[in-house]
């Protein structure tokens, strides 16, 4: 990459956040109640303080492995159920309706029926589960049963085996999905985590955070854990680019 | 029989009637080659035959077959070299004797470089080279190929009849090869069939299989006129 090309990948995202916090000041000496809607150098001076703490640290360390949990939770029981989805019909069958069901499923009302059932730190990870499950889920049934169909068909031409199809095929065309997907369903677990930590209030963690800022009227400092959270978010999917980026040059995943 | 037998088969999509109490029996280790107008049932014939559609009456025997598609149909996430592998488990069991059998192959073919490589990373002309020995590789009596040269330039499908003709001098066995090209079905085939009309039937256009594939010179006066009397037949 020359600097001319450098200079054309930063330009937009640096106009969009001079943009952005132009419009917050304008909105911020519009509103003028700080309480309320605080300047944004004031976020940052907030963001700087708790950069300074070490709970801080350890709230987001706490929930970075939460969404880590859940999401690989999500993961592995999705691949291991498509897989067998993949291979026979009946159970694709019997799989369709329940992950339908827990798509629609409202994830307040869920996070809510955990509240009774599970203590608060396993709760959000409990709810990024059942959110992020049945999308991974659908994502890679569609993508062996559909978008490769036809290799399904070589393979029953070729009475390919079954343990050879369950060990070899479907997870080298699994592993391409799960890295195409990852960008965009790693970030929502993040944000089910977050929820679920604010309502079920679980140590260590961001959510708690946000609402203890919440509960003190100390904007600056929720918007801060929600900057902090943003940044969370850029390094999780800079995490999935590296590790992409790794498989694609050591071969092991040529997409 | 190692052979592919219609007996009776009648079969239609929806609204339109592709066969009709059609009877056929393919000529044993030799190369049959089908050509026809497109949506005549060539590619159904052959779905028939692997088993991939079932006939509403009548019966189709075939026995254990390899497959060519139109497509190559390898898997974009695996290499070469698993691409063929995970087709040749069952009937080689041991790796190491797979493995030999494999890069054996993939020497003769000279595309043994080719190996590692994902299939997104080949030329068309390779994949195909590579779809071809998969199912060369792949022990069976009968092997089925449908359009396996389409969309490819002259020079590389005469190379890929070539290759075509080397790996069946060495495993000879019961050819369906679809297509529509005239200078493949004269290079590779035995017997020149049309299938024609609807509901369709089998036209033999020609037979040379007294004429050897491996030296055949298709501009020779014979080859010239056989070469018009088909482009005539099939109106291409």
């Amino acid at each position: 990459m020359n600097k001319k090309q450098i200079l054309i990948t930063l330009i937009y995202p640096i106009v969009a956040l001079v943009l952005f916090v132009t419009i917050w000041t304008l909105c911020a000496l519009a509103y003028s109640k700080p309480l309320i809607l605080p300047y944004f150098w004031e976020v940052l001076a907030e963001l700087w303080k708790l950069l300074s703490q070490g709970s801080f640290y350890l709230a987001l360390l706490a929930t970075t492995a939460r969404t880590l949990l859940g999401f690989l939770l999500a993961t592995i029981i999705a691949w291991v159920l498509a897989q067998f989805a993949a291979d026979n019909v009946h159970v694709r069958k019997v799989l369709n309706p329940i992950v339908t069901v827990l798509r629609s499923l409202p994830t307040m009302s869920v996070i809510l029926l955990a509240l009774i059932w599970f203590r608060s730190g396993i709760l959000p990870v409990f709810v990024a589960f059942l959110v992020a499950f049945p999308l991974l889920y659908s994502s890679f049934v569609l993508r062996l049963t559909q978008d490769n169909a036809d290799i399904l068909e070589m393979c029953a031409v070729f009475k390919v085996p079954c343990r050879v199809r369950m060990f070899k095929l479907y997870p080298s065309i699994l592993l391409s999905t799960l890295m195409r997907i990852t960008d965009s369903i790693l970030p929502l677990t993040l944000k089910v985590i977050v929820a679920g930590e604010v309502l079920a209030n679980t140590v260590n963690s961001v959510g708690v955070n946000m609402q203890n800022a919440r509960l003190n009227v100390e904007t600056a400092n929720l918007l801060a854990w929600t900057v902090a959270c943003v940044v969370l978010c850029f390094v999780l999917q800079a995490l999935v680019a590296l590790v992409r980026y790794i498989l694609r040059r050591t071969n092991v995943c040529p997409q | 029989m190692s052979t592919v037998t219609f007996d009776k088969v009648t079969f239609g999509y929806d609204n339109k009637q592709i066969f009709s109490d059609f009877s056929f029996v393919f000529n044993l280790d030799c190369v049959n080659v089908v050509m026809g107008d497109s949506g005549v049932g060539k590619s159904t014939l052959l779905r028939l035959s692997m088993g991939l559609n079932k006939p509403s009456q009548g019966q189709i025997y075939c026995p254990e077959c390899s497959v060519v598609f139109q497509e190559s149909r390898l898997v974009e996430q695996l290499t070469v070299f698993d691409n063929i592998d995970i087709v040749l488990h069952r009937a080689y069991p041991d790796k190491k004797q797979r493995t030999k059998i494999i890069v054996n192959a993939l020497q003769k073919a000279d595309i043994l470089q080719y190996a590692k490589r994902y299939p997104q990373q080949l030329s068309g002309g390779q994949r195909r080279r590579a779809a071809l020995l998969r199912a060369f590789l792949y022990p069976s009596q009968v092997m089925l190929l449908d359009e396996p040269f389409r969309g490819l330039d002259n020079a590389i499908k005469q190379s890929l009849a070539k290759d075509f003709l080397m790996w069946y001098g060495d495993t000879p066995k019961t050819v369906i090869f679809v297509t529509h090209d005239v200078e493949v079905a004269m290079t590779v085939g035995d017997y020149i069939y049309k299938l024609q009309d609807n509901p369709a039937n089998m036209r033999l256009l020609c037979d040379l299989s007294t004429v050897d594939k491996q030296n055949r010179d298709l501009y020779s006066p014979y080859f010239n006129k056989l070469r018009q009397q088909l482009n005539n037949v099939c109106e291409m």
